[in-house]
């Protein structure tokens, strides 16, 4: 493979590159160019320079000696011993240091005199300042007055020929010579817009002023068609299809933190077990989960919460410690598990474990709890299982309810409102009014959420096109 | 309904005491302040001391003290199965001690070969714990989740007897839970490269399906979750509104006010 040699940097490159492979000096112009040192490319000030090179030097320059044998005669071969003329064409700084060297005293005292300014074309127009640029891709070196190796590491002041630099410059010189090209004062092409900064406590404040509106105004609308959710009428079956002493087993895995909400789904529940006489064994994860349980079996019976009579209503089957993987145990010996204590074994209790469940009911606020149920307790016992858990749970547990392994999927105000509508007895007006009012609520703070995602398009749309 | 639990000086104030830290936790709209991480401070230390009191009355006494030191014996339960877990536990509470006290000083990693001994022993009921949970979760999520659901999307439920609507329905799920996990499993700049172009056409659109598929599953969860949240906002203020109007302070109070306003 034939190969040429840079001009430049002497790398050998395949023939018919445009461009140099290690310095990108182009190489398409590899023709030697018939310019002599007569060439006004030589006499005048190089292109690279910009305005702010003193032309002082370039016409202060003596006549080189070669340009004052050589004829003006363009056919007139290079010398040999000339670098070429391409080479002193295009790439100045790398002619002898003599060609832009100040000969005149009074330019080489002014050049001593002035402070070195940071503008690097004062510094280039005053002579060969720098050796070894060798191309782009390469390290800039600055040489020193003695002109060797550029060795930056020891030396703390450099010299260039009638101007003396400190390191510091010199640093400061190499960061602007190794920095992308930059036009001074001249605007950005293109400076995007900043999108306004989006507050989230603003986005709360929304909310809850969207959702207060209808208090305030004493609006009653709109209430809307709720969702009928798969799973709620099976539910119902469920819990309605059980004999009064029929044995139940409820997992309460919510508590007083998620109580606004999961309290819509056990409300219609708890009002349907204790219409039908059942007497659930309640047993929780959560060491605030019973209390819950209580409240709630209060407030439907109408018991104060300390009465012991409320638990005519439901057994207390104890705060369950160790968490999921204690959980197997009721699914492998209830009785065993639950009669375990030395202490508070009630009778009831100790009558209700005696046969094994015929349903099991999980109340939870997360989707974990109904899978820990469905995996680790499920398999054991083969008990059906029927949920109610919030909103959010829901996506996760529908394969559940498809699969059949879940026999009935209540979830969210809205499927706690069509348990509710489901009712043989219904719940009191205040509870029904406690509903309807979810429901309006819920429509205003669902349009809150409408116009927040439609005024963030909106904006995004705009500053994207401006 | 009776409202008698509403009308007691206790519950009243549990409403008032609910009202001022519902306050509280929303005065974090007005940015972080002392006043939340105070009522975050109480309800995390008022939950730890429920919790422990709770483990100790219903779980350590009943179940451990008792049986082990006032004779009598858990039903089916040697005694050795009781020494067990009380001396693991103070195993774990020792080492756990030691090494809170030791924390942040240095060289606390180590020490006298007693304290060297105790670390390693505490580590004994840690291992057990987490070996009995992910054991017994990864066993659940086989039985429960993975072989069930897996048979439920593998079961031949796509007959083509089927109504319409059922067919497209299994054709569906067919698709996209192929897709989605062609989405998660498949790399195509990596693994598919040197497949043919119409290998790759159809690999690229079956995995874009995919794609959408989770994005269209992430949508909905969020949008339940809005309407969870949504549902405990609106308990709050119902709370605030309904709740507190039913106690005599709220009665006072309002009186107050509007005599001030006069």
């Amino acid at each position: 493979m034939t190969t040429i040699h840079c001009p430049h940097c002497g790398v050998a490159n395949r023939t018919g590159s445009n461009f140099c492979n290690r310095c990108g000096t182009d190489l398409r112009t590899d023709e030697p160019i018939s310019a002599t040192r007569s060439d006004p490319a030589l006499t005048e000030p190089p292109s690279t320079f910009d305005d702010a090179t003193p032309p002082s030097s370039f016409a202060a320059q003596p006549p080189l000696p070669s340009e004052e044998q050589t004829p003006p005669d363009a056919a007139a071969p290079p010398e040999p011993t000339s670098p070429p003329a391409e080479l002193t064409i295009k790439q100045l700084w790398l002619q002898d240091e003599a060609l832009f060297a100040p000969t005149d005293p009074a330019e080489i005292s002014e050049f001593e005199q002035d402070p070195v300014s940071d503008d690097i074309s004062s510094l280039a127009g005053s002579g060969r300042l720098m050796t070894g640029v060798q191309g782009l891709l390469e390290p800039l070196r600055i040489s020193s007055e003695s002109g060797e190796s550029g060795d930056l590491a020891t030396p703390t002041r450099y010299f260039a020929p009638g101007i003396e630099l400190g390191i510091d410059q010199l640093r400061r010189l190499r960061g602007l010579m190794t920095q992308d090209p930059t036009l001074l004062h001249a605007p950005p092409l293109y400076r995007p817009r900043k999108l306004p900064a989006l507050r989230v406590p603003w986005i709360f404040v929304l909310l809850g002023l969207m959702v207060a509106l209808p208090v305030f105004l004493l609006f009653g609308q709109p209430v809307g068609q709720v969702q009928q959710w798969p799973g709620v009428a099976e539910a119902h079956a469920q819990v309605e299809n059980l004999a009064p002493d029929a044995p139940i087993l409820i997992l309460w895995a919510y508590d007083p933190a998620t109580a606004d909400e999961m309290d819509l789904l056990a409300l219609p529940l708890v009002t349907q077990l204790v219409a039908r006489q059942t007497k659930p064994i309640v047993v929780s994860l959560l060491p605030n989960g019973l209390a819950t349980t209580r409240r709630l079996f209060a407030r439907v019976t109408g018991h104060m919460l300390d009465d012991p009579s409320l638990l005519d209503y439901y057994i207390d089957g104890g705060f369950f410690a160790g968490g999921a993987a204690a959980l197997p145990l009721l699914g492998q010996d209830l009785r065993h598990t639950l009669l375990g204590s030395t202490l508070g074994t009630s009778p009831a209790l100790a009558k209700a474990v005696a046969q094994p469940p015929v349903l099991a009911i999980v109340i939870a606020a997360q989707a974990e709890d109904v899978q820990q149920w469905l995996e680790l307790v499920q398999p054991l016992n083969q008990i059906p299982v029927v949920a109610f858990t919030s909103a959010g749970a829901d996506l996760p547990l529908r394969p559940y309810l498809e699969s059949g392994q879940l026999r009935g999927l209540v979830s969210g105000f809205d499927g706690g409102y069509t348990y509710q509508q489901l009712l043989t007895q219904p719940l009191s007006h205040n509870e029904e009014t406690i509903y309807r009012l979810q429901l309006v609520f819920q429509n205003w703070g669902h349009l809150a959420f409408l116009v927040l995602i439609v005024l963030g398009n909106l904006a995004a749309l705009l500053y994207a096109r401006s | 309904m009776p409202s008698g639990v509403e009308t007691t000086l206790a519950a009243n104030l549990g409403l008032w005491v609910g009202f001022v830290f519902s306050l509280l936790i929303f005065s974090a709209l007005m940015g972080e302040n002392a006043l939340t991480r105070l009522a975050q401070h109480i309800l995390v230390g008022a939950s730890l001391g429920y919790l422990a009191i709770l483990v100790l009355r219903d779980v350590l006494q009943p179940r451990l003290f008792i049986p082990l030191f006032s004779g009598g014996v858990q039903a089916n339960l040697p005694r050795w199965q009781l020494w067990a877990p009380l001396i693991l536990g103070l195993l774990l509470c020792a080492a756990g001690l030691d090494r809170m006290r030791q924390a942040g000083k240095p060289g606390s990693g180590e020490g006298w070969l007693g304290r060297r001994l105790l670390h390693g022993l505490g580590m004994i009921p840690v291992a057990l714990l987490l070996g009995i949970s992910i054991a017994v979760g990864i066993v659940g999520l086989w039985q429960g989740t993975l072989l069930t659901q897996l048979w439920r999307v593998a079961s031949p439920g796509i007959a083509w007897s089927a109504a319409p609507a059922q067919f497209l329905g299994s054709i569906l799920t067919l698709l996209l839970t192929t897709a989605t996990l062609l989405h998660l499993s498949v790399r195509l700049d990596r693994q598919l490269t040197n497949s043919p172009v119409i290998m790759r056409s159809i690999l690229e659109g079956w995995i874009w399906l995919g794609k959408r598929a989770l994005w269209v599953a992430a949508g909905v969860i969020f949008a339940r979750l809005v309407a969870a949240r949504l549902s405990l906002l609106i308990g709050r203020m119902e709370f605030f509104l309904f709740s507190l109007n039913q106690t005599g302070v709220w009665q006072w109070a309002e009186t107050l006010w509007r005599s001030l306003v006069q």
